[in-house]
């Protein structure tokens, strides 16, 4: 982290030649205008979306549907999959009894299962909300059980000769020493969970930033693709950074301990 | 820190812990190892024993049989008069890898033992800051235990049995990983803080100098599985304090004793 931030000039030197080079491609009429909208088509059509909407949507509603739909599963996933992770280190029985689900689960690609759970739950949220959660949980709860069996167990045997009880070593040794490995997964999970909710908007759904770009597909409106496109690497770099900073504030002795 | 030198005289000589009989075995049925076998070993209150050995005599397992992270497979060990059942805070520990709380400041660390009996902030800030001044860690209670050096984090786990007022101190090769310096300091400050206290000491070490020069009896093991060869009186733990570790370390006395502790380890590895 530390050695990576003096070569910070460098990652934005890379996105200025991006966008040099998107820039020269145009320019130089190196690609069919129609298929690769210009820079500033895509500005305008930004400015467009921001003030007069599209299709009776504004951007900040697609925006909010998105983020609500990813972080309502990904909340609910952690809720439920926190607690189970760890009550799963604690107890091999329900750890054997839900190992085959969760590892049939968690390489499953999501959208592989939507339609089924679109004949269940309907169009609506429900149904998308309920494949987040399934979409991420099993990482995490898989996370939070690698970090109670992975607790040194120094560190139990210390607290117990401080006069621990059980229930005082699970609260102030085994908690704490899940975090790191927890705060991993639940990135982990993260990542998965806002890729999944644009697909699964792609495929149904009446707003939302992936109903959007498959929306503006369908009319060949490449500028606003795009756009959507850039807003949604914008948006997950953020939320992804916003869980980082949690993180690092969080678990303030990873990797020097 | 009260000053039990006179309790611990008062007491010497009487039983304060108590192996009878004890046997260790790991594992079952055709991969059955003995790690402990037929150990009986008193000691009085007030005592500094040191455990020597080669590897796998089980130095650790007696020590963890006494700490009561393991119920032994025969035989009784007893603290204070009482058997030991699971372990508790009247038995500090300290392992060679100090295991602090990361989460916690050196604040937190040192005052780990009281919070959990529920003493408020206040209650426990003046033993936790008597304890941590005399370490010389005060200045640093507010750090986190990945700041500090490695004998530092050794001294705050010192500091995180001491501060529960223990019976025993258990000491499972406390210094092994500190480079031969800090390893110096850190046995005379434990021996500041045995003499001045009083408190009992069981010491398990691979190092002969210094069960020598630390203990009051040095109990040498043999291997697989581990039985007590000798328990032999040791003279420099009470020694006056004018001379220095370095002078202690090269009496003849000295080098004699260590000289013999040594050819019993050798001895015990062969057979």
């Amino acid at each position: 982290m530390t050695d990576s931030r003096s070569y910070r000039w460098l990652s934005v030197l890379s996105v200025a030649g991006f966008f040099g080079a998107w820039y020269v491609v145009n320019a130089a009429h190196l690609a069919p205008a129609n298929l690769l909208p210009s820079m500033q088509e895509v500005w305008a059509a930004l400015l467009d979306i921001l003030h007069n909407g599209y299709r009776g949507t504004t951007l900040w509603e697609n925006a909010a549907a998105t983020l609500g739909r990813c972080l309502g599963g990904f909340v609910l996933a952690a809720i439920v999959g926190v607690p189970l992770g760890l009550w799963m280190g604690r107890s091999p029985v329900l750890a054997a009894s839900i190992d085959y689900i969760l590892q049939f689960m968690r390489p499953l690609p999501p959208l592989s299962y939507l339609i089924l759970l679109i004949l269940w739950l309907g169009t609506g949220d429900t149904s998308k909300v309920a494949l987040l959660f399934l979409a991420a949980f099993p990482t995490i709860a898989m996370a939070a059980m690698a970090g109670v069996r992975g607790v040194n167990r120094q560190r139990i045997q210390a607290a117990l000769a401080c006069g621990a009880t059980r229930a005082q070593v699970f609260r102030h040794v085994v908690l704490p020493s899940c975090l790191p490995m927890t705060m991993t997964g639940l990135r982990i999970a993260l990542a998965v969970t806002f890729s999944t909710v644009v697909a699964a908007e792609l495929m149904t759904a009446s707003n939302g930033l992936g109903w959007m770009v498959f929306s503006a597909s369908q009319f060949l409106r490449t500028d606003i693709v795009l756009l959507g496109v850039l807003i949604l690497g914008v948006l997950g770099m953020a939320l992804s950074r916003a869980l980082l900073s949690l993180d690092l504030w969080l678990v303030h002795w990873r990797g020097r301990d | 820190m009260p000053d039990a030198t006179d309790g611990r005289r008062l007491v010497a000589g009487e039983v304060f812990v108590s192996f009878a009989g004890v046997g260790v075995t790991y594992g079952s049925g055709a991969g059955r190892v003995p790690a402990l076998e037929g150990i009986s070993l008193d000691f009085a209150a007030g005592d500094f024993v040191c455990v020597v050995g080669p590897s796998g005599c089980g130095k650790t397992t007696l020590m963890q049989s006494l700490a009561g992270f393991l119920k032994p497979s025969s035989g009784t060990v007893s603290i204070d008069g009482r058997p030991v059942d699971g372990p508790g805070a009247d038995r500090g520990v300290v392992f060679q890898q100090p295991a602090l709380f990361p989460w916690l400041t050196v604040g937190g660390n040192a005052g780990f033992g009281p919070m959990l009996r529920g003493e408020s902030r206040a209650a426990r800030a003046e033993t936790v800051e008597q304890h941590l001044r005399t370490v010389g860690l005060w200045e640093f209670r507010d750090r986190y235990p990945y700041e500090l050096s490695g004998g530092m984090q050794q001294r705050l786990a010192i500091v995180r049995a001491l501060v529960n007022k223990p019976k025993i101190l258990l000491m499972d090769e406390p210094f092994g990983a500190l480079d031969a310096l800090t390893r110096e300091k850190m046995q005379e400050e434990l021996h500041t803080v045995w003499r001045r206290t009083g408190m009992t000491v069981l010491l398990i070490t691979h190092s002969v100098e210094e069960a020598v020069y630390l203990g009051t009896d040095v109990v040498v093991m043999s291997a697989r599985p581990g039985r007590i060869v000798e328990r032999i009186a040791a003279p420099f733990a009470r020694r006056e304090g004018e001379r220095s570790s370095r002078e202690t370390k090269s009496l003849p006395a000295f080098v004699a004793l260590r000289e013999r502790v040594l050819s019993l380890i050798w001895q015990s590895a062969e057979t």
